[in-house]
């Protein structure tokens, strides 16, 4: 009876206090009366409605929400009270999700994505269509889902009409106005520090600067406006190319298998991980498990810590910012005109690129002959603001015998104890072939030198000053062997870019004996450049031979993993 | 009661026999007094986003604690985004120093320093206008109606814990809320900003398992004829605080539209002069150089390597000598700064 009463009383002040934020707006008035609707009956979870979702969805959803088991991860454990949860989205559950739902190999499940905000989590309910029944549900801690359209729009209501964004633009914009609106990104000493709440930031250019309208989906208001100076834009040498329409077909809904110069993989375009491959042997043997590209984290600010955290993927299936519009590609490797090798590369792009606050990024798979390998990222510009930092979250997964993990300590090699992190410095010893780490089996001592970035990989790169991470791979635990929704925020200047998430708070004893299999990730950091001369990360527009096209001057990162044998 | 334990900074200047030399008298060293009601609310103010005509930015968006006080930008960036003209200097330590801006050798003290941020307007960093009212939008920036420093300290004056810092800061004074007391209150907390506890400091005041064999070797290196660093890097602060020409652009800014010390003194032999940087807590306030040109302690090595610096020959350093001189300018880093509340912001501000 307390506890009822308790309850009402809850759900009184929510109405009060929602109501005084909502107060404006027809679309805030009806999120308002939609979230306290869902707050009021178990289980407490705001679903998608039926319009957004097509038959099979909606049965999924439906499926998902009757779970009693989700009660556990929408209530506060110890007084019961709902906790504001809602679904993001319900996609059919790919090859790339198998790994953390092998039930799933079937092909029928799908996969609903709910996110809490009291909690800052999100939840994963695998629902297998062909049995109607729930058949896995994970929780995500401190990981946001990409944002669905409605709150797209919610967002944007909400930075158009206020009064601060119009008397800072000296005019009321309209949506057509603003650009990445569906970014997540965060703000220093407000509620979305750290991406604590869900925030997004419409960005309105006028002129060479953009107005970053931060807004906070979880308080629903305006957390902060920022400026940053994109530099001058020029006119748009119309880049805008049409999706390839084998793209969803053949790269998105399936697997695909490589076979080449004794390398032999699969690939997928994944929902939110860029392009993954899987299952790579080399000469007939197993050598990496799987390897992908998480998430793209950009900063624009040290200070305020306000950027964008990107995800890239398949246009479909997911709710990525920046998508693939072309299929991948397979091209030869050459060096000092020697074709050594082949690049299976994606690309993924923003529709207005290359004007302001449009992104470009390419991801490179590098397979030599000799058995070296790169996974390679770049970005092409242009980006928000002409003082960015970018910084790709790669994540590559080492078969179960490549366990012992060790660093060039300058005069030999250490072994990593337990899982960890280190920053490439100016610092940092290499051996003379330029070898960081090494990755071996125990008992053989064969497996991979990983040769630091320094800006010696003749593609433009000027070197890395890479966070690197070692952890251990769990395909049982929501740790990346599945699709993984932005793990960090954007705006971090330290180690904490989302993999020490599975590393902390009690790193795990790295165990050669054990056959633990090692999972190294790799965050390196890119400091964008614009001024004549010295630009990376950028593009512009110039004049070329009388039209206007974009120049390019990218920035590629990535270690290259040589074979010890 | 904040307790902070500072080393004896006297006993270290005198280990290196320049102890009340005039550059740096001991008896200006900050006391453990100075944590007064004025410097806390300097603190306060120090990073407070309302001394800005946005909201936006405080001292601290650009001297950032995290940082050593800079903000690991190339430029600043002002409260429209508008790029500022020079590298964001540490203010770690500066108090000691005989002039507190990269070229301009009249600006001696903080309260003259900070009426550049506070009110310049090519571009506007913090934005604020010295008059008041300001009631025209065109006087301040298209972009917003402008604030004036009078219209900050009316807000000030409507927080019930500023009303409680200024009346205990200044409780002679009538009308606390005055600009010249928010300056000497900023001013008074950016003297206590002093840094002295690094790996380096400990290794002099004789530890010597605080700086590891290689670390050691980039010291001889720093102060020895071969690297001959501390010609202009020189105890205690790794700075003379002189001007010396300093064209480190790399070729690629407009080094030339920034004419350095000339610009005030007129002097043409002043041209292309900068005040030497200090190097304490180098490793974390890159971007280097008056414009933020090099990214890294290796690109600066390299530009010296290739360049030399301030007149004098190239310096050639080995692999070996290279990586050695890197670990002793990282050993530079005083990482207690990190775990010091008196250097973060002194509450979470919406």
């Amino acid at each position: 009876m307390i506890f009822l009463k308790n309850y009402y009383l809850v759900i009184l002040s929510n109405l009060l206090i929602l109501s005084s934020i909502f107060a404006q707006t027809p679309l805030l008035e009806q999120r308002n009366r939609a979230v306290l609707a869902a707050l009021a009956q178990a289980p407490y979870i705001l679903a998608l409605e039926e319009n957004q979702l097509n038959p099979t969805q909606r049965t999924a959803q439906s499926i998902a929400l009757a779970d009693t088991n989700l009660l556990q991860l929408t209530t506060d454990p110890q007084t019961k009270q709902p906790l504001r949860s809602e679904v993001f989205s319900v996609y059919p559950a790919r090859q790339s999700d198998y790994g953390a739902a092998p039930v799933c190999a079937d092909g029928s499940c799908q996969k609903v994505e709910i996110y809490n905000y009291a909690k800052n989590g999100s939840v994963l309910v695998f629902v297998q269509m062909s049995t109607q029944k729930v058949v896995r549900i994970g929780y995500l801690p401190n990981m946001q889902p990409d944002i669905p359209s409605h709150l797209k729009q919610l967002a944007l209501d909400i930075a158009i009409e206020s009064p601060a964004v119009s008397e800072a633009l000296g005019f009321k914009p309209t949506p057509e106005n603003a650009l990445m609106s569906d970014t997540k990104t965060a703000l220093n000493r407000t509620r979305c520090e750290r991406s604590k709440h869900l925030c997004v930031a419409p960005t309105f250019v006028k002129d060479e600067k953009a107005l970053w309208a931060i807004v906070d989906l979880t308080d629903l208001k305006i957390a902060g406006l920022r400026w940053t100076q994109v530099g001058n834009a020029g006119p748009n040498p119309t880049e805008r190319r049409v999706q390839n329409a084998n793209l969803t077909e053949c790269y998105c809904q399936k697997s695909n298998t490589l076979e080449r110069n004794g390398w032999k993989f699969n690939y997928i375009l994944t929902s939110s991980d860029g392009l993954r491959i899987s299952e790579v042997d080399f000469g007939g043997k197993r050598v990496i498990k799987n390897a992908k590209l998480v998430d793209w984290h950009v900063s624009y600010s040290n200070t305020d810590g306000f950027g964008y955290s990107d995800a890239v993927g398949c246009p479909f299936f997911s709710s990525a910012a920046v998508i693939a519009l072309d299929i991948p590609t397979t091209y030869d490797l050459v060096e000092n005109g020697q074709t050594v090798g082949f690049v299976l590369s994606q690309n993924y792009s923003s529709e207005g690129w290359p004007t302001p606050c449009n992104y470009n990024y390419e991801q490179r798979f590098e397979f030599y002959n000799d058995g070296r390998f790169r996974m390679s990222v770049g970005s092409l510009g242009r980006g928000c603001g002409n003082n960015g930092t970018y910084r790709p979250v790669s994540r590559i997964a080492f078969e179960g015998n490549n366990n012992l993990f060790a660093e060039w300590s300058g005069k030999d090699w250490t072994n990593w104890s337990k899982e960890s992190w280190q920053l490439q410095k100016s610092s940092t010893p290499y051996t003379p072939e330029g070898w960081q780490y090494r990755i071996t089996d125990t008992a053989s001592k064969t497996g991979f030198a990983v040769v630091a970035n320094i800006g010696q990989m003749a593609d433009g790169g000027r070197g890395d000053e890479a966070y690197t991470y070692i952890t251990v791979n769990h395909p049982d635990l929501e740790e990346g062997e599945g699709d993984l929704m932005t793990i960090g925020p954007c705006c971090n200047t330290d180690y904490q870019q989302g993999p020490e998430n599975f590393i902390q708070p009690k790193p795990e004893l790295l165990n050669p004996n054990t056959g633990n299999e090692l999972v190294f990730w790799y965050v390196p950091q890119l400091k964008n450049d614009d001024r004549a001369g010295n630009q990376y990360c950028w593009a512009e527009t110039k004049v070329v031979d009388g039209i206007y096209k974009s120049v390019v001057y990218p920035c590629f990162s990535g270690p290259l993993f040589v074979p010890i044998k | 009661m904040f307790s902070y334990h500072r080393p004896n900074i006297c006993l270290l200047l005198c280990l290196f026999g320049i102890c009340n030399t005039g550059f740096i008298q001991c008896s200006n060293l900050p006391q453990r007094d100075d944590y007064n009601s004025i410097n806390t609310l300097g603190r306060h103010l120090f990073f407070d986003t309302r001394l800005s005509a946005n909201g936006t930015k405080s001292c601290a968006s650009c001297h950032d604690p995290s940082f050593a006080f800079t903000d690991g930008y190339r430029q600043s960036t002002g409260v429209y985004g508008d790029p500022l003209r020079r590298n964001a200097p540490s203010l770690l330590n500066v108090r000691y120093l005989p002039t507190l801006n990269w070229a301009d050798t009249h600006i001696k003290t903080f309260e003259a320093q900070m009426q550049g941020p506070l009110f310049s307007n090519n571009p506007p960093e913090l934005g604020l206008a010295k008059n008041t009212p300001v009631a025209d939008k065109q006087q301040g920036h298209p972009y917003t109606t402008p604030k004036s420093i009078q219209q900050v300290l009316e807000g000030l004056r409507e927080d019930s814990q500023y009303q409680r810092l200024f009346s205990e800061a200044f409780p002679h004074h009538k009308n606390p809320f005055s600009s010249q007391n928010l300056f000497r209150a900023i001013a008074a907390y950016e003297r206590t900003l002093v840094s002295f506890g690094s790996a380096y400091d400990r290794f002099v005041a004789g530890d010597t398992t605080a700086l590891s064999a290689a670390a050691q070797r980039g010291l001889y290196l720093f102060f020895g004829e071969k690297g001959n660093c501390a010609h202009c890097h020189s105890v205690p602060l790794l700075s003379d605080g002189r001007m010396h020409q300093g064209d480190y652009s790399n070729g690629t800014n407009d080094s030339l539209t920034d004419l350095g010390l000339y610009e005030t003194t007129k002097n043409k032999a002043d041209i292309g002069l900068f005040r030497t940087p200090p190097l304490r807590n180098v490793a974390i306030t890159a971007p280097y150089f008056h414009d933020g040109s090099t990214a890294t302690l290796s690109a600066v090595l390299t530009y010296f390597e290739k360049q030399g610096h301030s007149g004098q020959k190239p310096i050639a350093l080995t692999a070996t000598e290279r990586r050695d001189l890197i670990l002793f300018l990282e050993s530079l880093t005083d990482t207690s700064i990190f775990q010091n509340p008196w250097f973060r912001p002194p509450a979470l501000m919406e």
